[in-house]
């Protein structure tokens, strides 16, 4: 098992280099940056020269990779254009917002998807299953975006209930932490919905396979009631694959994040990317790609150790 | 000697009865038989044609601004309301269908021409061509695609074209992958043997012998493909990055409908526009399980 896990940790190495070798080489052949800077007709060409060099501008890209790489492994992720703040600083402050936002949405998804997944798998073809079926389909095929603004014109424009953006109130008589949680609950909605239908779908396919083992019916044979064998038996053997579904759906809750801050005006890091992309603030830009594409690995990483811990009948070999 | 026709060697009865069954009919009878899947499809038929046939079918041009008419309700008039310059929604609506369908197909067809092309040499050859035409693959999938999407855009510039391009240089691994593991399941089967032993060049082999068994698994997912595209694309428009206005989207219209007071407003304004996306995006779902239900050999009859 050791074993599986340290390859498992050793093929990714050669990933995030990878990584790191697309995240420059985009930068690198970005329009703009210092580069541009340096056309300004007033500069003397030797002036320019100068400049270069003293920003290692001058060097082959491979050598300009080196460096940058060798900075970005010790956490010098360069320092944003537009703030003049160390881009490592930015993201460690947004990462929080951003995290609390993801865990939410992301147990709306999972308290919601398994147990309706169970039980449309355990009443198949009832009107439990067809309506679970029918929402599933409209929640994979209904834009955040679309959903967040009908959320934002029910909740916050008609009724009053949540608010429609930001992630405090200026005057407000609630507590702190209900405060938060209020103008969590709409974003994390939006953010949780389309995973919530794909779960529901997994969910009840996994236990439809589990359901028709020949263990389940060797339970029911020992004369168990009818709940400890589907919650014990047939839940523990039906989570599996869907435990490490939520680790491979790691990139689009990430990534859903973006679309959903900018409705909610949430500060986290998918807005703090939106932002710099409109303000072309390149080495911001490039520190959350590249960082995005390595909790994509780390998800993948973790999705696959967790199937090996919890099915025993993998062959690590 | 005469070439003997090899239908000759085939009983008079037995081949009336293949022709009778061809796979392409016994696919287009099953999939008729899922109600879910032809309503998508005249679903789709009717948008495809709808936005075809727009300027024949809309009364009023979808640029014409009518400032008098501001952020109007749905009237027999504008049958979806006006938006802020007073241009008409339904119309706006089925010229953003031609962008968004025209987005979406040219993608997914380059998408699955590069994926194929890639996907099918890593099968056939293995070995170390496999490896690392697989680790592309997984590079590319390791970056969330919204994150490289934008940054490719914004050193692009967005233009039709352009998104295009970047869908596509996205879009190819899952097609990759897809046919890869499918030519590696074919390149075992004796009719690839038989005709390798006759000296066939190996791409005549999957151009001919391999790819038309494989052709279903590309299908499915190329439909399912046209969906997810669209729903990338509005996402994109939505946030200013895709398809620029005046040209109308249904992604761009909804960037225009968030304003707080818009919503207040003219809440019918948001609600079209998206709601032709959740149809369309839905509509290809259908399609697209419809048709790998229909394909599955081992679904045969019980459906």
């Amino acid at each position: 098992m050791q074993a599986y896990i340290l390859k498992r940790l050793l093929q990714a190495i050669p990933l995030l280099f990878g990584i790191t070798l697309v995240s420059f080489f985009m930068m690198y052949l970005s329009p703009g940056g210092p580069t541009d800077l340096a056309m300004d007709p007033k500069i003397k060409p030797e002036d320019r020269e100068k400049m270069m060099a003293a920003l290692g501008l001058d060097q082959p890209p491979w050598v300009q990779y080196l460096n940058w790489l060798f900075h970005f492994i010790q956490g010098d992720w360069g320092t944003s254009f537009i703030r003049k703040v160390p881009v490592m600083d930015l993201i460690w402050e947004r990462l929080p917002q951003t995290l609390l936002l993801m865990g939410t949405s992301f147990c709306f998804a999972a308290l919601l998807s398994i147990p309706i997944g169970i039980l449309a798998a355990k009443k198949k073809n009832s009107w439990v299953d067809y309506t679970s079926t029918f929402f599933a389909f409209l929640g994979l095929a209904t834009p955040n975006f679309w959903l967040g603004l009908l959320l934002v014109m029910l909740f916050s424009v008609y009724w009053n209930i949540f608010p429609a953006g930001g992630i405090a109130s200026f005057l407000s008589t609630d507590s702190g932490a209900l405060d938060q949680l209020k103008h969590l609950i709409l974003p994390a909605i939006t953010l949780g919905t389309a995973d919530l239908a794909g779960l529901t779908r997994y969910t009840r396919a996994s236990m439809l396979e589990v359901l028709g083992q020949n263990y389940m019916q060797t339970a029911r044979a020992k004369g168990m009631r009818e709940w400890v064998v589907v919650y014990k038996h047939g839940l523990r053997n039906g989570l599996i694959p869907v435990i490490t579904v939520f680790g491979l759906s790691l990139p689009s809750f990430f990534g859903g994040a973006v679309i959903v801050e900018k409705i909610f005006s949430y500060p986290g890091i998918g807005l703090l990317f939106l932002d710099a992309v409109f303000q072309r603030d390149y080495p911001v830009i490039m520190a959350i790609t590249t960082f995005s594409a390595m909790l994509v690995v780390l998800g993948n990483l973790l999705a696959d150790i967790l199937y090996a811990v919890l099915d025993p009948r993998i062959d690590y070999k | 000697m005469e070439k003997i026709p090899f239908h000759a060697f085939v009983h008079e009865s037995t081949r009336k009865d293949r022709s009778d069954q061809s796979f392409l009919k016994i696919t287009i009878k099953r999939f008729c038989m899922n109600k879910l899947a032809v309503i998508g499809f005249l679903a789709l038929v009717v948008i495809i044609f709808g936005s075809l046939f727009a300027p024949f079918l809309v009364s009023h041009n979808p640029a014409a601004q009518n400032l008098m008419e501001r952020l109007q309700p749905p009237s027999s008039m504008h049958w979806f309301g006006t938006d802020e310059y007073g241009r008409d929604i339904f119309s706006r609506v089925f010229y953003g269908a031609r962008v968004s369908l025209l987005v979406g197909f040219a993608s997914v067809l380059g998408g699955i021409f590069v994926g194929t092309m890639i996907g099918a040499m890593a099968g056939f050859y293995g070995g170390w061509v496999d490896n690392i035409l697989m680790r592309m693959v997984d590079l590319v999938n390791a970056f969330p695609s919204i994150f490289l999407l934008i940054t490719i855009v914004t050193l692009l510039e967005p233009s039709l074209t352009n998104i295009v391009i970047v869908f596509i240089l996205l879009g190819w691994t899952g097609t990759a992958r897809l046919v890869r593991g499918e030519f590696l399941k074919i390149r075992q089967e004796e009719y690839i043997w038989a005709a390798k032993s006759i000296g066939m060049s190996n791409l005549r082999i999957m151009l001919f012998h391999m790819l038309p068994n494989a052709i279903g698994p590309i299908i499915v997912a190329a439909t399912l493909g046209v969906g997810g595209v669209i729903l990338a694309e509005s996402g994109l428009s939505f946030l200013g990055l895709g398809i620029q206005p005046p040209t109308p989207s249904w992604g761009n219209m909804l960037q225009g409908a968030q304003s707080l007071s818009i919503m207040v407003m003219a809440p019918w304004y948001p609600f079209f526009p998206g709601l032709m996306i959740l149809i369309t995006v839905l509509a290809f779902n259908f399609v697209g399980d419809g048709l790998r239900d229909a394909m599955d050999p081992k679904l045969d009859g019980r459906r």
